[in-house]
């Protein structure tokens, strides 16, 4: 029954990947901009569950409502206001430009909040349940299902509403779209909002299963990375094959090989598609 | 994978501050001055936190004396503090730059023996006499350092009774599973742990590091709890511990014996796991239900607990213990060199023979020393209770941790 | 002036220069509503240039351009696709992706303020008919041969609901067969009252459906007329026709 627990285990943990990285993948494949903010937003989520929970007892269900409109804001503002300016230079400098602009926002949370762990511990605690031999946590499955709900609702407005349209009409042909009538520079803005919000979302979902700490962030960072590589830019779909594919290599890595040597297996993984499928298990066919 | 970036801007901004912060005495000699460099923030913050409480404590006590005596003077004791962010690379910076820019006249060493025998290529560099608060393992003094001292004892002293204890009183134990976190230390005593167990007849069914930084462990738990040990031995820092602790709980693994290292013997722990600490075995190198009648500054054992208590509002742990403990040998090696010359100093450690509140200290040729009895405990009832050695024993040995 | 009440599109002295190079020189000319106007000339005349002056792609560097009375000299490319004009492409690009009604489809969503994309995909399958594609709707658009494509980039561009359209080249890489097609299409559109300009090397086709002819040389506007006309000019011949074409010509009366 090893096989089936840690099989579980990993399509939970890979639905959970997949929220990680929507946010990242959109803003990459729609932008083409490398957004290296990405980790600690999630990070900043993650804070504001912790602390609607602590001070206000808001439970983090609720904080998703305020967290999306809050983060969406800000990195509407974000993009219009700075990353526009450098949206058609070359991919270095945006990510020069994201990259400092993370040290700024990383380091303030480290002065403001330190760096220690914090945990978001539900009060009445809500165990786990057992099917079977197979035992998953009722945290973990809740916030999965959140992570999903969150995906799916990405999906459908990409796929049914006007802006979403747009937005898959620019990754798809940036000129061709502008030619249509789409105003572009409003569309990336849209998209960083879309990607800012989708992280904060995320961060409060991780809140509930993981430490929260300034220092997480780069590891937010680097799986959101791997599983756009390994799913492909730009589409939900992609992001959950990518994830559940990390969650999937990485248990059996962690089995076989033990725990030591689960994440060099992903990273080797890594490697091998970016040298023989560098557009992802899904790449470009996985439009919306 | 982005670490380094917390180089430039922070930590020489962190350090700006921690040097304005330590006010300047009146007159430069009257003062004495401790380089601590500790992981003030990041995953090791809590342990930083408990070597703070006991230096200052310590630092506290000699103040309020008058502070130490050298050859009749007396100096005032000003601890620097530094952070490394939990980095052990920064660790060594750090050191470096309060001993050549700083003027710090003795080091402690950073936390953890990884960080320990780092930064120890410094001050051994330099000639400062280092006493490690918190650095056991045996690997941290096999550089033949001589101004290198440790205050833990060598990791088998904590496994070897553990191993005895659970043989004699948990006869049903034939499997056990350790899981280390990839670290000096923790993987220092898990190696230890693994050839005491073998050495007694247990058959030891999983042994597996997991990488420093690791926040899921649900397939390293699923397997274990597959191969049904009735022994699980974890190592790891405080927040690994509690993250480990509760995905357990996640997977409902149950054992009759869980043993962890270095954790529990924190109040932070017991608060944070809460139910889920029943009954984890844990082993330390001091207790505060120790009954030695010492002849440094605070004397009787029950006497810094008195100190702690009143200062802190809370029992010591073993930590905290041990940072007062260092303090307090230097103020002991320094009054008996009747100098501040670090060579003399530093001889004056070596020769220490002496009773403390921290228990016996006589320190081996390779600085670390070889005269404690550390105890073994288990949580019950939201409290450490001592169940080795019978000196001070507490209570006896409960199975079955759910 | 009675004409300029039917005066879609005006230039009024319109240069485009890239660093040293002009493109555009001085131009100045008018498009009538419901004309169907050939621009013609050699390769490197400035066609392709003043269509994108015209639609913001590449804005102009001197004079004023107007269209339906307003001006848009400075106007962004997405702005004028919204206020009616619209264009196909010499290097046909459809979302390779989307099917055939999609690409329609998105054409329609993103021009029209009010539509949404269950509206928009209805509206798309009436121009697929229209361009004879609707047995195509849900192929991909990648799958598609050119001369299908030519046919989908006119029904994306009938679906902006345009006032006046920019051909460009259509019937480049078409089959006799193919462009007989295509210029009943263009025949059928100017029927519908929508103003069109078209650039064009095949003088059959241009001779055929042209309404007025305008010739750029160098960037230069070199003749304005009747086709009949036009044709005749000694300096078009120079310039583009040749003698040969014009003994031909002259040769059928």
């Amino acid at each position: 029954m090893l096989a089936v627990q840690v099989l579980i285990n990993a399509l939970v943990l890979g639905c959970l990947y997949a929220c990680i990285a929507i946010g990242f993948s959109l803003v990459w494949g729609v932008l083409n901009v490398i957004n290296l903010i990405h980790g600690s937003f999630i990070v900043l989520g993650a804070y504001l569950a912790w602390g609607a929970y602590q001070w206000a007892h808001i439970s983090p269900w609720y904080a998703l409502l305020f967290a999306a409109p809050l983060f969406f804001g800000f990195g509407y503002l974000l993009q219009r206001l700075l990353l526009n300016r450098v949206i058609s230079a070359p991919v270095l400098v945006t990510l020069t430009l994201t990259f400092g602009l993370d040290l700024i926002l990383n380091n303030a949370m480290i002065y403001y909040f330190k760096a220690d762990y914090r945990k978001l511990t539900l009060s009445p605690p809500t165990g786990s349940i057992s099917l079977f031999d197979v035992v998953v946590p009722v945290d973990r499955l809740i916030a999965t299902a959140s992570a999903l709900a969150l995906t799916g609702l990405l999906y459908l407005l990409l796929r049914r509403s006007k802006v979403g349209r747009a937005i898959v009409a620019v990754r798809l042909d940036r000129d061709a779209a502008v030619l249509m009538g789409v105003d572009v520079k409003s569309i990336y803005a849209v998209a960083f909002g879309l990607g800012a919000a989708l992280a904060g979302c995320a961060g409060v979902l991780m809140a509930l299963i993981f430490p929260i700490s300034p220092l997480t962030s780069s590891a937010y960072l680097g799986k959101a990375f791997v599983v756009c590589v390994l799913g492909g830019l730009g589409s939900v779909s992609g992001a959950l094959a990518g994830g559940l594919l990390l969650a999937l290599v990485e248990g059996i890595g962690s089995v076989y090989l033990g725990p030591a040597h689960a994440t060099t297996l992903s990273f080797v993984l890594l490697i091998v598609f970016l040298v023989a499928r560098p557009q992802g298990l899904l790449g470009r066919k996985g439009f919306e | 994978m982005f670490h380094p970036r917390f180089g430039c801007v922070s930590a020489s901004l962190l350090l700006a501050l921690a040097s304005f912060a330590v006010p300047s005495p009146a007159s430069a000699e009257d003062v004495i001055r401790f380089g601590a460099p500790l992981p003030i923030t990041g995953p090791l913050a809590p342990e930083a936190a408990a070597q703070q409480m006991g230096y200052n404590l310590w630092a506290e006590e000699a103040n309020k004396a008058g502070g130490i005596n050298v050859g009749g003077k007396k100096y005032k004791v000003e601890i620097v503090y530094g952070d490394y962010q939990s980095n052990t690379p920064r660790s060594v910076q750090i050191t470096e730059q309060m001993i050549t820019q700083d003027n710090v006249n003795f080091m402690f060493g950073p936390f953890g023996s990884g960080a320990a025998k780092a930064a120890s290529t410094i001050s051994e560099k330099y000639k400062v006499p280092t006493i490690a608060a918190s650095a056991s393992s045996s690997q941290v003094y096999d550089q033949n350092y001589k101004y290198l001292f440790g205050t833990f004892t060598p990791n088998d002293t904590l496994t070897t009774p553990l191993t005895g204890i659970i043989k004699a009183k948990a006869p049903d134990v034939k499997k056990v599973a350790i899981l280390a976190r990839n670290d000096l230390f923790p993987l220092a005593i898990a190696q230890e742990m693994e050839k005491s167990a073998k050495a007694n007849g247990f058959e030891v069914v999983y042994f597996e590091k997991y990488a420093i930084n690791t926040l899921d462990h649900s397939a390293t738990l699923s397997q274990i709890k597959s191969l049904a040990p009735q022994w699980i031995f974890v190592t790891g820092y405080i927040n690994d511990l509690l993250l480990i602790r509760k995905q357990m709980t996640d997977q409902q693994m149950k054992a009759p014996v869980v043993t962890m290292i270095a954790g529990p013997a924190y109040q932070t722990f017991i608060e944070t796991a809460g139910q889920s600490a029943e009954n984890i075995s844990s082993a330390s190198w001091w207790h505060p239900a120790e009954q030695y009648d010492g002849k440094d500054i605070f004397g009787k054992t029950s006497n810094f607990v008195k100190l702690f208590k009143a200062k802190y509002n809370s029992d010591p742990d073993y930590a905290q213990a041990s940072a007062a403990a260092s303090g307090a040998l230097f103020q002991m090696a320094i009054e008996k060199a009747g100098s501040l010359d670090r060579d003399k100093v530093r001889d004056a450690l070596a020769s220490l023979d002496v009773m403390t509140f921290w228990g016996p200290v006589k320190f081996g040729s390779n600085g670390q020393i070889n005269s404690l009895e550390p105890p073994v405990f288990q949580i019950q009832n939201a409290k450490p209770v001592v169940l080795y050695p019978d000196a001070i024993k507490q209570g006896e040995f409960k199975l079955g941790v759910n | 002036m009675p004409e300029m009440q039917h005066e879609i599109l005006h230039l009024s002295n319109v240069s485009r220069n890239f660093g040293g190079l002009r493109a555009l020189r001085d131009v100045s000319i008018s498009v009538s509503k419901g004309e169907v106007l050939g621009l013609i000339g050699p390769n490197g005349a400035g066609k392709t240039t003043l269509v994108n002056t015209v639609c913001g792609v590449t804005p102009a560097s001197a004079g004023v351009v107007t269209f339906d009375g307003r001006d848009i000299t400075r106007v962004k490319t997405y702005q004028a696709a919204r206020l009616g004009l619209s264009r196909t492409f010499q290097i046909v690009q459809p979302f390779a992706e989307f099917s055939a009604l999609d690409n329609v489809a998105a054409a329609a969503l993103f021009s029209q303020p009010g539509e949404s994309w269950k509206s928009a995909r209805l509206e798309a399958r009436t121009h697929l008919a229209f361009v004879g594609l609707e047995a195509q709707a849900d192929q991909c658009a990648a799958t598609l041969t050119l001369a299908m494509r030519k046919r989908l980039e006119l029904a994306k561009a009938l679906a902006m609901k345009p006032k006046l359209l920019f051909l460009d080249e259509v019937n480049a890489g078409l089959n006799s067969i193919e462009v007989e097609r295509a210029t009943k299409l263009i025949h059928q559109l100017a029927a519908r009252g929508i103003t069109i300009v078209m650039i064009e090397h095949l003088m059959k086709v241009v001779l055929n459906v042209c309404t007025r002819i305008a010739v750029l040389h160098n960037g230069e506007l070199i003749a304005d007329g009747a086709p009949r006309d036009v044709i005749k000019n000694q300096a078009v011949v120079d310039a583009y026709l040749g003698q040969q074409y014009a003994q031909r010509n002259a040769a059928r009366g």
